[in-house]
Parts: C-alpha cells; structure tokens; sequence
C-alpha cells in the first residue's frame, strides 16, 4: 500500500513538476515543435489519434453506465446473440464442464479473429464431447453487442473490420484494439468495473442457459480468455460465480488484466504467457495491484495461496505472426504454437483433480483420542442397565447423532438412542428421524464448497465437516452431526421432545422433533461418589491403573448427607495423551485429592463387567451453589473478579466465591439465590504451562478462551442440595482436537477425561444474575426473554462457525474469534429485544408499563445495561458496521481483507482477548448491581505435577 | 460582459501555469466594476459543471434518467459555485480579521474563482482507470493555485494565503455542520428533487446499492 503511495505520489510530483517548473512549458513546446518540424504529419496524426483515444475512453463507460441506469431500455432490445457451442455435445451425458470463450481486444464482431475461431475448432476436436464450449461472445459490451452491429458507427466498424480482416497488419485494425482497451480500463475500473463486469457475467450466463446450462445444476465454469478477454473474464468472475452457484475457473491466455480483481473467488486461474509477449507484460506494468511491492493486493494474496498457475508457453509472442494462437510459427519441439496452446488448454481442461484431502498429512489429536475404546461410543456396552443404584439415569433423550447418506436426506439426521425417557423404553437402541424445528434457522441453510484454505486445514491436522463438501443446503443439525469425520457424538436432547410414528414409506421410524439444539454430553449416568482406594492387582498402582482396573468408591446418600451410600466399581482409564504428550486427566492421587472429601460427580456407561466407566469426573465443589465466600458492594466485587480470582493460579485449587455489586448483607446476597432461576455463564479457560509447556504458549502470551453459556439453578437429587446445571454455547474455530461448535454440557466440555479441559487447563465460570436480562417479560401477550433470545444468537452463531458460511472452515482473526463473536451475539440479542417491544405500539407498551411497573423498571434497567455495553465493548461504534446493523461476516480467514479485519478487531477491542472481555462485560453487570458465582478450578482432578496452569491475559484499566 | 469573455482564456492559461501576475493583472485591470469576481464565477461554475461530469458515474448508478441527469449536472455546477463563494467569503473574512488583508471581497472571489482553472479538466476524471490519478493530479495542482492566488491578490506571504484558506475552510465546515444545515439541506433537496430520487453519494453506500442492483438468478433468466 505504502508502495502503492509512493509511486503515485512520484507519478504526480513528476506531473506537476511539468507544470510548475519554470520553463518546463517552454521545453515541451520546444520538443513538439521540433518534432513536428521532422514528422509533421506523423506528429500531427498521433496528436490526432490521441485526442480520439481520449474521447473514445471518455465515451467507453457509457454503455455499461447506460444500461446500468436502465437509459437504454434494454427490455426491448435483446441481444443479438447468445453464444452458440463450439462442437456439439454429447446427448446422452450431462456435460462436465462449461467452458466460455473471450476473445482479444481485435475483437469487433460477433466472431473471434479468424486464429481465435481456429483455436475453438481445434480444442472441441481436441476435448470429449461431455465439455462444452460456447463462443460467438462479444465481451467488450455489456449488452453483447458487437460493434459491427446496431450503433450508428457500425458501419465503419465493419469497413475498419474488413480491412483488417483482409490484411493482419493494417493500421486502421489498431482502432478496434483501442477502443477495445478502453473498455478493459473499464471492466479494471473500481468504480465501472462493478457495473460493466455485472452486465458481462449477465451475458456469459444468459449464453450458458440458452445453451443448455441448467442452473443451480453446480456444473463447473471455465472462462477462457485471450488477451483482454483475460480482465473481462476475472471481472465477470464473483458475479458470474454468484449467479450459476458453481465454482468457476479462469484460463488466460496471454491475459492482460489488473490486479484488483476477485481472484480469490476463482477455483483457479491459469495464466499462460509466452516469453516474448510484449503485451501481456503491460499488465504487471500498468495495473498497480500487479506490483510485486504491494504484498496485499489480490493478485499477490491469490499467487500466496496458490490459486494461480503460471504457466510459460516458451518462445512465444502475444498476436499474429509468433502469438499464441499462431499456427505457422513452429516451436523448438517441432509443434506451432497453436497446437501448443491447445494441447495445454485441453490438458487443464480434462485434468481429473487428485482426489481431495481425505485426512490429516499427521495423526490429530481427534484421531489420538478416537483411540480410546472406553470413551467410544458403544451401544452395546453404554445402553445396559445400570449396575448399582447408586447410579442416576439421565431424564432426557440421550443418543448418538447420525449424518445421512446424500442420497437418503431431508434436513435432519438419524439417532440412535442411548438412552430414552421411560414412556419410550421401546425406543431404546433404535435409529430414528430427528428434525429440529425452528424457521428462524432457515437463513443459516447453506451449501458447503471447501475453500483451498479450508483443505489446507484440513491437511494440516484441522478437523472440519469433510462429509459435507459439495453438499447443498445443509442445515444446522447436518453440520451437528456432519461436524466430524465420524458420527461419533453424543447429544442430549432439550426438552420437549415431540415423538411422531414415522409417515408412510419411511419404513415407520418413528421422528423426533425438537425445538433447540442439541447438547452435545458425555456419559449416560451420573453419581456422587468418593474414592476410597485405588486399583489394586498385581503390580504397581501405576500399572493397576494402567490396566483400567476398578477404584473402589462409595456414593452419597443424599438423606443422611454422608458418603454412605451403595459402593461403586469405577474404572478410570487412563486417556490417551495428545499430540504434545499432555494427558487430558489423570487419576493419580484422587483418594488423596483435597476435594474428595465433599465428593466427585461422574457421568459415565457400565463397563460391562458390573462396574462404571467414568467418562467425566467433576468435583461436587464445582457444581453446588455454596460459595466459600460473599463479596458485597461494587468496588470490592470487581477488585475479586479483576484481581483476586485469577491471582497466582495453582494446581489443583478451586474456589466458589459469590460476589455482589450492591452494598447488601451475605445473607441477602445468598437469599436471592433460587432454585429455578436462569444464569448467564461467562466461560474463560487459560494455559497449560510447566513442564509440559503447551506450544500455543511459545509466545509466552496465553490468549485462552471465552464462551457464554446459560446454567440453571436446580435442586441436584444425587446431594439433596442446591446445584448448578451449566450448558455452554461454544463459538469454536475449527480445530484439531475434534470440538464441535455448539451447545456442550459441563460433562462433555470440562469434565470429559478424554475431551475435557478440567484437568488440563485453569477455568473460570461465573454465573451472573441479573434479573432485567437472566428474567423475562411478559409483553405483547407473549413471555420474552433475552437470555433465551441470547441462545438463539449464539446457536445461529455456532451453526455458521460448524460450516465456516460454508466455505467448510472458521479462522481465528482479530475480529472474528470466540470472543468477538460471542459478545456480538449478545448485542443482537438484546438489539433484537429492543425491537420486538418497540414493534408493539406505543399505547399498547404504555399500558404494559403501567400495570407491570416491576417488568417497565426492569426494561429500563436492560437498555441501560445495552448502552453501557455498547460503551465498554464497542468504544468506536463506527468501526464496527457489522455489529451495529447485525451484519454477519466471517470472513473465513485473516487472510480475506485483513486490514479491515484488523480494524474491526481494534473497533472492539475489549472483546478481542478472552478474559479481558469477561473482565469487561462483568464490569457492566456488576456496575448495574448484578450478583455473581465465581467458580474457579485449576488443573482439578487426579495429580499431574508435569503440568502447570496459566493465567489468560487481561489488560488493566 | 465581452470584456471578460475575451480574456478568460489567456486568464485561465496563465492561472494553469500558476503564474503570479494572473492574479495580479486582475487586481490592476479587472478589479473595478467586479469583472474579477464575474470571471471567477464563470470559471467556478464551468469548473463545476467539469467537475460534475467527472463523478457523473454516481448519477448513473443512482438510475437517473437523462433529462434529470443533465439538470442535475448543472444543479451540482451552481451548488458547487455557491459553496465556493461561501468559502470564498470565509476566506476573505479571515484574511482581513487574522492576517490583515485589506483586500476587497470581489477581488478574492475572482482570484479564487480564477484558481479553480484547473479543474476544468475535472471532467478526465471520468476516465476509465486513469480517472481517479487525474482527479488527484488536479486537486493538487487547484491547491497550489488557491495558495498562488490567493497570496497575490491580498499581499500575504504563502503561508498566511494557507493559513487563510484552511481556517476559511473550517469556518464553512463548521458553519455547514451547524447554523448552514438548512442551506446545506435546501442543496441536497434540490439535487434529488432535479434526479428524481434520493442520491447515495456516499460511497460505502453505493457499493451496497451496487450490491443489491446486481439482478437475481430469475431475473437473469428473464
């Protein structure tokens, strides 16, 4: 850019100096005079030329302007042609591939130069007749207009044409090649290329219908361009790509096109150059974005990421005698140039990809994990009945997630059932329909077409939804369960939960309908238990332990409040270690554990053998509401959630502190605490440091993570206490580790031994109350509240994370990452709130105000919450256009306009690190008098001394 | 009248050159009788009207049909003439109140209407491609001329014609942003009243409408 600048700026400095400099005028009337004493007439006619350069450039945009603004009345004057196929195709199979012909700039009529519809004849000879070609495209014209056709100079068109035609070399053939020029100037232009390049990609997809091209078909494009044909090409491109829904290919041939063009839109572009084209060589020249010193212009960004083959064609020229399209002129290897050209056309054309990256170049750590058998999925073994009292069945539909073949599918996905409310016992083991009904995820149905970026990922160890590629309209519960290479994840269903018999024709599988999204969980059973001693058999411990052997424990007996309850035989196995050699849990020491004292919750399968697998392992300290400690009043209240709560982290120590941000008593503070209630969770996890060191941390800075969730406040049956049941809405990038985007429940994200990060990584949750947005409204004869309306943002927000907008991947950038992105879903809740009341009429919402003054203050205290988020998080509002109109954008990577991503990111600063932007949003609640539970938990589980925790950083303020 | 017709364009030749006495000889023989100011305005408003056919494409996108579109071309011209003068005054007052110009009104009107000779070539900036580098050729070169201009005719050193024309500016911009917003309004009215619709001007906007306009799979088909 800065080079860009500078050339400009020298360019210019150079002009003025022309001006400006005493006696420059004198020297350039004394250069012309001079010259026009030697060359008269020669001077005179190019002064002449020039001058009609100018006009004809002036006039150039004209057309596309004209029919852009509807002057022409295009509706009553249809093209003259459409195109027509170069070779026919064949009638009994579908046509593989289109390819559309764009001839030079010395093109006037509806044909191309003699050599271009010589080349055409020759390549359909060349290609199998399941490829078509079209030609007779006239590309400098928006309407398809040829210049020997229709306008009033269409008489001198043809005169000039036919002289041309009648002798190559003729001068007057160069007046079409200028005017030609012009109108690529045009199509390069940033402010007509928009307009005239949408007329052209208009024409390209009427000449590809009218040919038998069947929209929305997915039938691959390829614009073959010669010369300018090359820029008219490139600037139809992204229209062209949006309008046939298809990717779509660029080969130039000798091409001569700017560097602003939508490259990255192309599936590829072939540029094939001739090492004595002088013409193609005024591309790089002219067209900054070309320059080499301009490292973020699109043609570079497309030559980095390899979506641009430079192909030499030897010793070769650009026109007649010697171009590319000559054949007379031989080649060293005894072929014309011609015969050159089409051999690699034709080979670019026919060339079957190498399969698509079916896997990882390396083993990824889903992979590592997936060879676990005790945390596999195991109908056989998970779906027996429970072998001890003890152990606590789950209420909800519980079950594995299953893709449909494509040919089997209608927007939903199979289940197995694992587990089934009682009333369904029958159901138990079977594969049924599952629909999530909800028409407001209609907009979040997409197609899927990986991204070069997207295989790339996936090859460098990224676990991405590879099922899905080329799928069309996939709808947020395919990428559920598409989501992984295998279907292997286990989900609760949210209650209710609607049980259908099967339609005819369906085989009677029953359906199930539900109306939210899936919780993706771990384990069917839970208890309370406390370890009492570690396998024993022969051997070391380690090695018992090695062996999966059973721990004997005893559960809770809720009504006497003692661990003297039924014993269990829990089997820990060991998991298996990431690609890094850290283990995702350990159960060294666990008897020995400070927390074993109040007891450890687990969620697992019977192990087939009388005993439990323990899948996840929470201690009870996490999931009870009973703070330690009260913190009342503002001040001190944020000093423990900024300071004191992320202060020196240790090992194995967890804390429950509530904290309020009214000056009240402890006892208030905790009497407003009730079951029943709904809570909003802030999520932030930090590093993995000592010994082990995790590589992300090389930087020596842990960024860590942020999630929002929603936890219910429940009386836990297992303790015969008051319990918190926490549900995380987790805006993931994709990753290696196999985390799906999405709901998770605390067994399946923190407490899983194999996929978890309770073990390995230092947490905070902090449960917010704060009635005017945890509450709801009962206004305009409908309940509303905006932590439902906030989980619906965030489950629009998962979905296009699981397909990455469909271009299969999600990238982490300063402006697009879980925590941007989460707090973004909040806004549009609370947005989306504000105009739903505001929808409701004025009289109407003054009469709900008067007889619901509590709900009215509470409203008023929301919108008071809003717009001092929006001041916290959103400093420079204007930076930011996608959240304030609700825009969204992935932007799938850095890469795709990474200043504007940058200055995105930088528009909401806060929420560009994890804790900082907890820090900043429970700064706001607690300003406003929310109260809060702080749960924290370092590395907690079985001892792991290889490993230390990290703090995510935060910046004070 | 003649009179000024008849040495615009050696006035508007010696402006293009930046030459000082362009300004001068206005101060000397034109001064009296307002023909300065007279000449500044035609140049103004034919640098307008220039500069209006330049950025004709925004009219365009805009859907103005052709008759609306040629109205609204010498809307922008008069528009364009009469934010200049109100510069131009702003100017003048700043010149006289912190420089210590004692310069008449007229006599800035005409050698800033003169410095605007430049942009009667504005109209190259519709161009294809090499539009937007004329446009920024031309705008620093008009720069040059307003500081040229502007010191010879009130007798201030360069830096204080600078200084009088950027405070000049901003006391119009920020009479625009607050008691001029009914003139500013009246002036937008007026252009969408001759185009017919309400103008995007700006220009993230008009990529949108761009955006938008660009016809659906159907409607293609049609």
């Amino acid at each position: 850019m800065l080079c860009r600048r500078r050339s400009l700026l020298l360019v210019l400095l150079a002009l003025l100096a022309l001006v400006l400099l005493p006696g420059t005028g004198l020297l350039v009337q004394f250069a012309y005079a001079a010259l026009h004493r030697s060359f008269g007439l020669v001077v005179d006619l190019a002064s002449i030329g020039l001058v009609l350069f100018l006009i004809a450039a002036f006039l150039a945009p004209l057309e596309a302007l004209g029919w852009w603004a509807g002057w022409f009345g295009e509706e009553l004057r249809p093209p003259t042609s459409v195109g027509e196929l170069a070779a026919p195709v064949s009638s009994d199979a579908p046509v593989r591939r289109w390819v559309v012909y764009l001839d030079g700039i010395g093109q006037a009529s509806g044909q191309a130069l003699p050599e271009g519809e010589d080349f055409l004849r020759r390549l359909g000879d060349r290609l199998p007749d399941d490829i078509a070609i079209i030609r007779g495209i006239m590309p400098y014209s928006v309407v398809n207009q040829p210049m020997t056709e229709g306008s009033w100079l269409a008489q001198f068109w043809r005169w000039v044409d036919w002289l041309r035609l009648r002798n190559p070399r003729s001068l007057l053939g160069i007046v079409i090649n200028l005017r030609n020029i012009t109108v690529v100037g045009v199509s390069a232009d940033k402010r007509y290329g928009p307009i005239f390049n949408q007329g052209t990609a208009r024409v390209i997809c009427d000449s590809l219908v009218a040919n038998g091209y069947s929209l929305g078909s997915g039938a691959p494009v390829t614009l073959l361009g010669f010369s300018g044909g090359g820029q008219i090409s490139l600037g139809a491109l992204p229209h062209l790509r949006r309008a046939v829904q298809a990717p779509v290919e660029v080969i130039s041939l000798g091409g001569v096109f700017a560097g602003n063009n939508q490259f990255l839109e192309a599936e590829h572009l072939f540029h094939l150059v001739g090492e004595k084209d002088r013409v193609e060589r005024l591309g790089p020249l002219v067209f900054p974005g070309r320059w080499r010193c301009q490292p973020l212009s699109y043609w570079n960004r497309a030559k980095r990421r390899g979506k641009v083959s430079l192909i030499s064609l030897g010793p070769v020229g650009h026109e007649l005698p010697g171009g590319i399209l000559d054949a007379d002129c031989l080649l060293p290897d005894g072929r014309s140039s011609m015969q050159q050209t089409v051999d690699r056309v034709s080979a670019i054309l026919t060339e079957t990809k190498s399969a698509e990256v079916v896997g990882p170049r390396q083993p990824n750590n889903y992979q590592r994990y997936r060879a676990n058998p005790w945390h596999r999925l195991d109908l056989q073994r998970d779906a027996q009945p429970l072998p001890s009292p003890a152990l606590l069945p789950p209420e909800a539909w519980i079950g594995r997630l299953i893709l449909p073949a494509p040919q089997q599918r209608w927007g939903g996905v199979w289940f197995e059932v694992f587990h089934a409310p009682p009333a369904h016992g029958d159901l138990l083991g079977r594969t049924l329909r599952l629909d999530w009904d909800d028409p407001r995820l209609a907009p979040l149905t997409m197609d899927v077409h990986f991204s070069d970026e997207a295989l790339e990922s996936v090859a460098a160890g990224g676990v991405h939804p590879l099922r899905l590629n080329h799928w069309r309209q996939v709808t947020p519960l395919e990428s559920l369960a598409g989501a992984r290479p295998a279907d292997d994840q286990l989900v609760r269903l949210p209650a209710p939960v609607l049980v259908a018999q099967g339609a005819e024709g369906e085989g009677e599988v029953p359906r199930l309908r539900i109306g939210a999204e899936p919780v993706q969980t771990t384990g069917l059973a839970r208890a309370l238990v406390r370890f009492e001693a570690p396998p024993v058999g022969p051997g070391s411990v380690a090695a018992a332990q090695e062996a999966a052997g059973p721990w004997r424990a005893v559960s809770f007996d809720p009504k006497r409040g003692l661990f003297s309850g039924p014993p269990l035989a829990l089997r820990l196995p060991p998991p298996v270690a990431n690609a890094e050699g850290i283990l995702p849990a350990t159960s060294r020491g666990l008897e020995r554990s400070p927390h074993n004292a109040l007891g450890w919750y687990v969620s697992g399968v019977p192990d087939g053998e009388g005993g439990v697998v323990v899948q996840a392992l929470a201690p009870r300290a996490l999931q009870r509401f009973a703070p330690e400690r009260v913190i009342t009043g503002r001040r001190a209240a944020w000093d423990y959630v900024k300071r004191q709560a992320w202060a020196d982290p240790v090992a194995g120590r967890l804390s429950s502190v509530l904290v309020s941000g009214r000056p009240q008593s402890a006892a208030e503070a905790l009497a407003e605490w009730r079951p029943g209630e709904r809570l909003l969770v802030l999520h932030v996890f930090g590093g993995i440091g000592g010994e082990q060191r995790e590589e992300a941390l090389r930087s020596g800075i842990c960024t860590g993570h942020f999630a929002y969730g929603v936890a219910d406040l429940v009386h836990e049956p297992l303790a015969g206490e008051l319990g918190v049941a926490l549900t995380y809405r987790q805006v993931y990038a994709h990753n290696q580790d196999g985390i799906i985007a999405g709901a998770q429940d605390r067994w399946r994200y923190l407490a899983d031994r194999q996929w978890g990060w309770l073990g390995t990584r230092p947490i905070a949750d902090i449960l917010v109350r704060f009635p005017p947005f945890t509450g709801s409204y009962g206004v305009g004869g409908q309940q509303r509240s905006p932590l439902e309306g906030f989980e619906r943002q965030l489950a629009a927000m998962t979905a296009r994370y699981r397909l990455g907008d469909g271009t299969g991947a999600t990238f982490v950038g300063p402006a697009n990452n879980c925590s941007q992105d989460s707090n973004q879903a909040l806004f549009a809740a609370i947005q989306l709130l504000q105009a739903e009341i505001h929808a409701i009429g004025r009289s109407e919402l003054r009469a709900w105000q008067q007889s619901e003054p509590e709900q009215a203050e509470r409203l008023r205290q929301l919108l008071r919450l809003e717009r001092a988020l929006r001041r916290a998080l959103l400093p420079f509002g204007g930076l930011r256009p996608d959240w304030r109109r609700q825009v969204y954008g992935l932007g799938s990577s850095l890469a795709d306009r990474p200043l504007q991503n940058l200055v995105r990111g930088l528009g909401s600063w806060r929420a560009l690190l994890p804790r900082l932007a907890s820090d900043t949003v429970m700064k706001v609640f607690l300003a406003h008098g929310a109260s809060a539970l702080v749960l924290r938990a370092d590395q907690v589980g079985g001892e792991h001394p290889e490993i230390e925790p990290v703090a995510p950083l935060t910046l004070g303020w | 009248m003649d009179a000024v017709s008849v040495g615009i364009t050696e006035v508007i030749g010696r402006a293009l050159q930046l030459r000082p006495e362009a300004f001068g000889d206005l101060h000397g023989e034109l001064h009296s009788g307002g023909s300065a100011a007279r000449m500044g305005i035609w140049i103004a408003l034919l640098a307008g009207l220039s500069q209006a056919i330049g950025q004709a494409f925004v009219l365009f996108v805009n859907r103005v049909q052709p008759l609306r579109f040629a109205i609204s071309l010498v809307i922008e011209a008069l528009l364009f003439v009469s934010g200049f003068l109100g510069w131009a005054s702003s100017t003048w007052l700043v010149a006289w109140l912190v420089f210590g110009s004692r310069e008449a009104l007229p006599a800035l009107i005409g050698a800033l209407g003169i410095a605007h000779a430049p942009q009667l070539f504005a109209f190259f900036g519709a161009l294809p491609y090499l539009g937007g580098p004329i446009l920024t050729l031309l705008s620093l070169w008009t720069a040059i001329a307003f500081v040229v201009g502007v010191a010879s005719v009130a007798d201030l050193s360069p830096w204080s014609a600078f200084g009088s024309l950027v405070v000049g500016w901003l006391v119009m911009y920020g009479l625009q942003r607050t008691a001029g917003q009914p003139v500013m309004a009246l002036g937008r009215w007026s252009l969408d009243r001759a185009a017919g619709v309400p103008l995007i001007r700006d220009s993230r906007r008009l990529e949108s409408l761009l955006q938008a306009g660009a016809l659906s799979k159907r409607e293609w088909r049609r």
